[in-house]
């Protein structure tokens, strides 16, 4: 790793990817790269540490083909002494082998304690997670992502204490992509508290690629000390290409100051209620209010109200949306929506005739997977046959809210497949909120979004409120909506394992 | 490498491997056109006009199959996710079984029976047009593919049942109806239902022209295809036709005979080859489509 800044070309299928000149990527410094998702954040990590499909991609990195790039002393000392965190933890692990195995395989054979690190991110009551998930074959949901997440990150952390104990001369480049997509804030804040204590000890390349700008206003108060040693980027498209651009955290910072929460419209009678003691899966989930955990009360949503429901990864949050919307089968739950009460009994078809695109939507987590890849960007909103979307106009009026004016007549013609991540979250929300529904659910609105977007996004849900519509709210963004949502609108969400009968 | 090397390999791979079924396509095509114009120099007009007619016939038949196929398959498959939304499980078991019922019959012996009884409305004047008679035809051969359509349209609804879009979709309103059909089969399923479709002209070719064939060459005294349209299939089982085909093997033994194949014993080779190449090249070209499309 010589060079402190890389031109970095990636094309693939006939298309440039990323295009970016001069990217900073400064020796024993942190860069937080920012940005929307599928943009190319993950592609110039892969690239800089030389593990790009080459099969896949073609790639020049200072004018140089990939693969010179690759196999220079530089870069190979780089990789070989640092580690790569892939953003989804299910690629990574190798599913034949235990996660015990895994956190003492390769270059990770040489750590005195290969396990250290891993405790270091099951504190105190998650202590018990540790020996349960050690033995377990990962699959897609065992164990839960948070879990294999953290596991991830702990063999990076092994591979620094390996670096520190051993006295190694070379620096090595450590990527982290998303590394805290699956965290809630305290785990998250502990990424960073044991992450920024290493680095203290010995000064590695960084690279931390994430959309969580909540990050900045945590190590700007938590490690202030090592703000010299700081980078911030944002990576932008701009003319179909991706460009890096240097990211001032004391805007994100000012505008976070800026947000105020709107007072919690208590007037009405609740447009939802939902009780605790869900059963489902075998576990029982409850409600509660923040620091009375103790106390399951029920969850209540008015109108004009923005509802903010929190709980830890793996928990249970959108599976509680997804009954609440009718589409998971509980055990046992009660909720009444609109004066008119619902439980296990109740047929599926009552929400599909009352309910769905008439009372309630949701919005779904994963805009990858909620918008169909073939469809246009008009067709997706189209397809919901509402006479304010008939014409073009009203279509471009719609998705100006939440895109540049300018690229509207592209986009509209554009199939979602074709969209970045961040767009196609914007559209996914979008679909849901001009619906007019009475209550939109929203699982992780701010994902895949870079600054501008959020604050977008955010606007428009001001004006939902303002409408007099609900919003139940689902979102890792704590540092965000803890500023935007009233105390009295904020619910926690727990889970506790139901006894063999 | 260079950035745009992929793109270099991929349009290379694109030309000589990735768009077999337009190459099959353009193969067959120029194909049928050769043979037109070779029969049109050497065939004698009765002669020509028959096996034009008999081409024109199969293939009309064929496409209609197809398209009978399609509509059945369809109808079927919604009928039974509209049975299986709706809980209704006896109806949608009975109907089950009458489709594996159906599908236990073999083609052949199904379609014979079919042709029965085309053959006796025909000769009661029920199907008094060629265009009836055709249709007819196709219509006992869908009956008999059209099972196919249905398990593909099963399968692609299952497949995107229990995708997030499709949830997406519903809890935004949208009716179930449009998001089968536009969403997951119009936008999702199109290159299957082509792919399938192809296979299946394929399959009703050789279904007619194995029938025709049959029936031609006298399975039953009871059944006369004497007022049927003239199709590849029963011009193959003529006389003169059989007697060309017996050429080809007087040709493996007596090499005199082979430089008269394409002159003396033209109608009956000409229809072999409309046959066996158009099998050949439909079935490449759904193997090229499959492999185009990655289904």
């Amino acid at each position: 790793m010589s060079g402190a800044a890389f031109d970095i070309r990636i094309a693939a299928g006939g298309r440039v990817l990323v295009d970016t000149h001069g990217f900073p990527l400064e020796e024993g410094a942190v860069t937080f790269l920012f940005g929307e998702s599928g943009i190319g954040k993950s592609l110039i990590g892969k690239t800089l540490f030389g593990i790009l499909d080459q099969s896949e991609f073609g790639a020049e990195v200072n004018g140089e083909p990939y693969a010179a790039y690759r196999t220079s002393p530089g870069a190979a000392r780089a990789r070989a002494a640092g580690f790569f965190v892939f953003q989804e933890p299910s690629t990574h692990l190798n599913p034949l082998a235990t996660l015990a195995e895994q956190l003492g395989e390769g270059t990770l054979r040489r750590a005195a304690d290969p396990l250290g690190a891993a405790g270091e991110l099951f504190p105190g009551g998650e202590r018990g997670a540790l020996p349960r998930i050690l033995p377990v074959y990962p699959g897609p949901h065992r164990p839960s992502g948070g879990e294999k997440q953290r596991i991830l990150v702990s063999m990076a952390f092994t591979r620094m204490d390996i670096a520190l104990a051993s006295g190694e001369n070379a620096r090595g480049l450590y990527v982290f992509d998303e590394p805290t997509g699956s965290l809630d804030r305290a785990a998250r804040d502990r990424f960073l508290d044991r992450l920024f204590a290493r680095f203290r000890l010995r000064q590695e390349t960084i690279l931390l690629i994430t959309h969580d700008y909540g990050m900045i206003a945590y190590v700007r108060s938590r490690h202030r000390d090592l703000e010299e040693r700081f980078r911030f980027l944002d990576l932008t498209v701009s003319g179909g290409n991706a460009r890096a651009r240097p990211f001032d955290p004391g805007r994100f910072l000012a505008w976070l100051d800026a947000q105020r929460p709107e007072p919690a419209e208590r007037s009405h009678p609740p447009l939802l209620r939902v009780e605790s003691s869900i059963s489902v899966y075998g576990r029982t989930l409850d409600f509660s209010r923040p620091g009375d955990a103790a106390a399951p009360c029920t969850l209540a949503v008015r109108p004009g109200e923005l509802v903010y429901l929190k709980a830890g990864s793996g928990i249970g949050k959108t599976t509680v949306a997804k009954i609440v919307i009718g589409l998971e089968q509980a055990d046992r739950f009660r909720i009444e929506i609109d004066g008119v009460r619902l439980g296990e009994v109740s047929p599926r078809r009552y929400w599909r005739k009352h309910l769905w695109g008439k009372k309630m939507t949701m919005a779904f987590q994963h805009a990858d997977e909620a918008l169909n890849p073939k469809a246009s960007v008009a067709a997706a909103l189209r397809i919901l046959s509402l006479a304010s979307m008939r014409g073009n106009d009203a279509l471009r009026t719609a998705l100006g809210r939440l895109f540049d004016a300018a690229e509207l007549d592209v986009l509209m013609a554009k199939k979602v497949w074709q969209l970045s991540g961040g767009q196609k979250q914007r559209l996914n929300l979008l679909r849901a909120l001009v619906l007019g529904t009475p209550l939109v659910i929203l699982d992780e609105p701010l994902s895949a979004l870079d600054f501008e977007s959020i604050d977008r996004v955010l606007a428009l849900l001001r004006e939902v409120r303002a409408g007099g519509r609900a919003i139940l709210l689902i979102s890792h963004n704590e540092d965000i909506f803890d500023r935007l949502v009233s105390p009295e609108s904020v619910y926690m969400l727990s889970s506790a394992e139901q006894s063999a009968p | 490498m260079s950035p745009d090397a992929p793109r270099r390999r991929g349009r290379v791979s694109a030309l000589c491997a990735g768009r077999r079924d337009i190459l099959w396509g353009i193969l067959w095509v120029g194909g049928l056109l050769l043979c037109r114009f070779w029969i049109g120099l050497e065939l004698n007009a009765p002669a020509r006009a028959q096996v034009v007619d008999a081409c024109i016939h199969t293939f009309w038949g064929a496409l209609a199959a197809v398209a009978m196929a399609l509509l059945l398959g369809w109808g079927t498959a919604m009928l039974l996710h509209a049975l299986e939304s709706g809980r209704r499980r006896t109806v949608r078991l009975i109907l089950s079984f009458v489709l594996n019922l159906l599908r236990s019959v073999p083609q052949i012996v199904g379609m014979l029976i079919g042709y029965v009884i085309v053959t006796s409305l025909t000769l009661n004047e029920v199907l008094a047009s060629e265009a009836s008679r055709i249709a007819a035809t196709s219509a006992v051969t869908a009956l008999f593919v059209f099972q196919e359509v249905a398990d593909l349209v099963t399968a692609r609804i299952r497949h995107y049942a229990a995708t997030e879009f499709v949830d997406a979709l519903l809890v935004c309103g949208v009716p179930p109806r449009v998001i089968i059909n536009r969403e997951i089969l119009l936008k999702n399923s199109l290159a299957y239902i082509v792919q399938k479709s192809v296979a299946l002209f394929g399959r009703a070719i050789f279904l007619l022209c194995s029938i025709d064939f049959i029936v031609s060459v006298g399975l039953s005294t009871e059944v006369s295809l004497a007022n049927l349209p003239v199709t590849l299939g029963s011009l193959l089982a003529k006389m003169d036709s059989k007697q060309d085909i017996l050429a080809i093997g007087t040709a493996l033994t007596d090499a005199r005979v082979i430089p008269t194949l394409l002159f003396e014993h033209l109608q009956g080779i000409s229809v072999a080859f409309l046959i066996v190449y158009t099998l050949l090249c439909v079935y490449r070209i759904a193997g090229g489509l499959t492999e185009r499309y990655r289904l």
